[in-house]
């Protein structure tokens, strides 16, 4: 008997629990769903189809609060660190608490402190978000290749950096590519995909300035960097090859010796 | 040789006699040569453990902004140090389930172990995953700009 | 007939006379080799293989915590042909696992435990025990990010035992955790202990094989060898087999070369820092998934909070190691709980079904974990 309850408990435990995945529900959600109004109850379902949801950041990991209280009060009491719903300046600052350089290099930049349009000033939302809650992953090219919202259309320059950036964008994905074929079939670590973190983490705040010039010598650097990667990679790739081809030399010796022992053996045994 | 005793059913016995007094010396004097080479390899694998003793450390308050966590070593052991709107809190790095180290999850508001997925709150209970017990707490005092940590 | 004086067989003779060993090599050719017996015999190539290649990287390899890193890689990058020697041992290692589940599999499925073999299942199930011990030391000696961590974990539920929990932790250990003492235990353990035992257990394995089969040619349960294979029939047959998985192993190696790599393994060690995200070597990682698994379904049991929470706790954390620990005993005792004489898989529904069962959890916990 104690033979069958392993396998049945192995068995049993193979079908996986639904709810494994998701992040524990907790009393945010289930008040905010049940909301009326629907600006507040829209919230949780575009959440749950963005890649904060996918990266397990819950609602007081932004809005601050405890996501464990009881009550209302308690949920949003200040004490707990609730931050609240930012205003249109307040959402850099709000977004930078986590994503601290990119905001800094915003705040800085062409729209940020240097912004000299009028109305709504410049936000994460306008290039990150539709509507509020549902950011989906920052995919650069899509990003750019999208067109600005109406009221950006005449800052200048931005439509330059924006150019600028993409081309840049271009060539990390060629070399991503090729970093990718490599690492298949080189000799670990290549630190390559390292390499191309470290030097996408280097330029991409400075793009969140929004000015040509600066991003110029980031620019010029960044593709300094792409290059060596790209040589070490082919260097990689030199190398793999060469193996390869021992290898191909082995494996043709060892059948050449497999088909004389076959050839000895079915003669013994016709 | 003994004479043999024949039992009512049978069965055979032989008395006690030289060989029988040797056999019952023998098992004693084998687990005694047993012991005497057992006990010094024994101990010999087994290295004279140093209990870990009271340590203190201090760290600047500055590096351990609201939000953030920081991790340090106490008496050459992992800790974690983090400061939440709910206070400063400090404990063993290793994780109650296998001993991976823990970190704080600024987006969940959790301590988080990579290894099963077992999760903390703030105050070190286990949230969920295979962790059974909290977290091992440490005592932490905030004194001017100076954070002072110690072992409980 | 030839003139000369046919120098073979007399240097055979000569040999023979003293060695016997025409004996021996006569009684291996005799089995009939069916697929359990090839299975067999590729594992004890990949062990051979195993053994010849770590003794090369024992040559460059240095077991300190300050240099092994350094020198695995210098074997690995600068070493002439060393690429092909640690690579051969670290695939090696996964596929005579590989090849011994298979080999288990195929023996439980056509009842080769029954009697007079429970004693053939019980010292191959201790080979198979120490194949994955050496696989836990063998990890550790790189002393990479994954060798430290998981490392950790292999040794932590022995401070689960009560009473002696501590002294078994800081036997594996030698220590409180995992450190320089943990390393040269490992490489005592993985590099002299586990070797010499395993050619033990081999050599008594091969002995109660044989014993066993005449018990049951001569019952009459079993066929004699259809057809008597000779001696240099069956070492061309065998020598055809080490070339066949040379070249498996060198067609792994060269095309590649990552899988002899999982995540985090070519970092060196970091004690103040665990990688996440971290899963174990393919064959560990049923293990690891059992222990995301249990918690999670005991979680979404309604009884599991409130009063019984205690007792939910419990289970989260011991049941999985329990299963864990327990599944090689529970293996071991196989011949002792399945005693009816019925050897014909067809007509064992039952233990086909356990077989099935077992395997299929198995691989959905190994693909679950892969994907986590």
């Amino acid at each position: 008997m104690l033979a069958a309850a392993m396998p049945i408990c192995l068995a049993l435990i193979g079908a996986r629990a639904v709810s494994a995945k998701q992040p524990a529900s907790d009393t945010c959600v289930a008040c905010h769903e049940q909301e009326e109004d629907e600006e507040i109850a829209n919230a949780v379902p575009e959440w749950r189809k963005s890649v904060h949801f996918a990266a397990e950041v819950t609602c007081d990991g932004c809005h601050g609060g405890n996501p464990r209280a009881e009550d209302e009060d308690d949920a949003h009491a200040e004490i707990a660190g609730w931050v609240g719903t930012p205003g249109w300046k307040e959402l850099p600052t709000f977004c930078g608490a986590c994503h601290e350089s990119i905001a800094h290099a915003f705040a800085d930049g062409n729209l940020g402190a240097g912004f000299q349009g009028g109305g709504i000033p410049p936000t994460c939302v306008d290039c990150h978000m539709s509507t509020g809650h549902d950011t989906p992953h920052a995919n650069a090219k899509e990003i750019l290749l999208d067109p600005l919202p109406e009221r950006l259309r005449g800052v200048p320059q931005l439509a330059q950096v924006r150019r600028d950036v993409l081309a840049l964008v271009q060539r990390e994905a060629g070399v991503s590519k090729r970093v990718a074929d490599v690492s298949a079939r080189a000799l670990p670590p290549t630190g390559l995909a390292r390499d191309m973190r470290t030097l996408h983490n280097d330029w991409a705040p400075h793009f969140h300035r929004f000015e040509p010039t600066a991003f110029a010598k980031v620019d010029v650097e960044a593709r300094a960097a792409l290059d060596t990667v790209e040589q070490r990679a082919a260097q990689l790739q030199r190398e793999a090859y060469a193996r390869a081809r021992l290898g191909e030399a082995g494996i043709a010796t060892l059948t050449a010796a497999f088909a004389v022992l076959a050839g000895l053996r079915s003669r013994r045994n016709p | 040789m003994s004479d043999l005793i024949v039992h009512s059913e049978g069965v055979l016995e032989r008395p006690v006699g030289r060989r029988g007094v040797l056999a019952w010396l023998l098992a004693p004097a084998a687990a005694a040569l047993a012991a005497a080479t057992g006990w010094p390899i024994a101990r010999y694998l087994f290295p004279a453990g140093a209990a870990a003793g009271a340590a203190t450390i201090e760290i600047p308050t500055r590096e351990v902004a609201l939000g953030e966590s920081k991790r340090f070593l106490l008496g050459g052991r992992p800790a974690i140090v983090v400061r939440t709107a709910q206070g400063l809190r400090a404990y063993w790095g290793a994780c109650t389930h296998l001993g991976c180290l823990v970190s704080w999850r600024r987006g969940r508001s959790d301590f988080f172990c990579p290894c099963h997925g077992g999760r903390f709150d703030v105050d070190g209970r286990v949230l969920g995953g295979p962790a059974r017990e909290p977290l091992a707490p440490l005592v932490i005092e905030e004194i001017g700009d100076t954070i002072r940590v110690r072992t409980a | 007939m030839s003139a000369r004086p046919d120098v073979v067989a007399e240097v055979a003779n000569w040999l023979e006379t003293r060695t016997g060993l025409r004996t021996l090599t006569r009684a291996i050719a005799a089995t009939p080799a069916g697929r359990a017996w090839w299975l067999g015999a590729t594992a004890l190539i990949a062990f051979a293989l195993q053994v010849v290649t770590g003794m090369l990287l024992l040559v460059y390899y240095v077991p300190a915590p300050d240099r092994a890193f350094a020198s695995a890689q210098a074997i690995l990058w600068e070493v002439p042909f060393g690429w092909l020697v640690r690579l051969a041992h670290a695939q090696g290692a996964s596929a005579l696992l590989a090849i011994g589940i298979a080999h288990t599999v195929l023996a439980a499925a056509r009842a080769d435990y029954k009697q007079p073999r429970e004693l053939v299942w019980v010292c191959g199930r201790i080979l198979a025990l120490l194949g994955f011990v050496a696989a836990l030391t063998g990890y550790i000696l790189p002393w990479s990010q994954l060798s430290y961590w998981a490392t950790t974990i292999a040794t932590a539920p022995l401070a689960k035992f009560p009473l002696v929990g501590t002294t078994l932790v800081t036997l594996a250990r030698g220590g409180e955790t995992v450190g320089g003492a943990t390393l040269s235990r490992a490489f005592v353990a993985h590099v002299v202990a586990l070797p010499l035992a395993a050619i033990a257990l081999f050599a008594i394995y091969g002995r109660l094989l044989a014993r066993a089969r005449r018990i049951e040619v001569r019952r009459g349960t079993r066929a004699s060898a259809r057809i008597a294979g000779d001696p240099r029939s069956r070492a061309l047959e065998v020598s055809m087999l080490v070339i066949v998985y040379l070249a498996v192993v060198l067609a792994l190696v060269v095309y590649a070369p990552s899988l002899a790599f999982p995540l985090h393994a070519d970092r060196p060690a970091d004690p103040l820092d665990t990688p996440n995200p971290i899963h174990p070597e393919w064959y560990f990682l049923w293990a690891s998934e059992l222990q995301r698994l249990i918690p999670d379904l005991i979680a979404a049991l309604p009884w599991s909070h409130g009063r019984l929470a205690g007792a939910a706790g419990w289970i989260s954390e011991l049941l999985p190691l329990a299963i864990i620990g327990g599944a090689p005993f529970v293996l071991l005792a196989v011949p002792f709980l399945d005693r009816g004489p019925e050897r014909n898989p067809r007509r064992r529904p039952v233990s086909i079904a356990l077989i099935v069962l077992t395997l299929g959890a198995l691989a959905a916990l190994t693909s679950l974990g892969a994907h986590e």
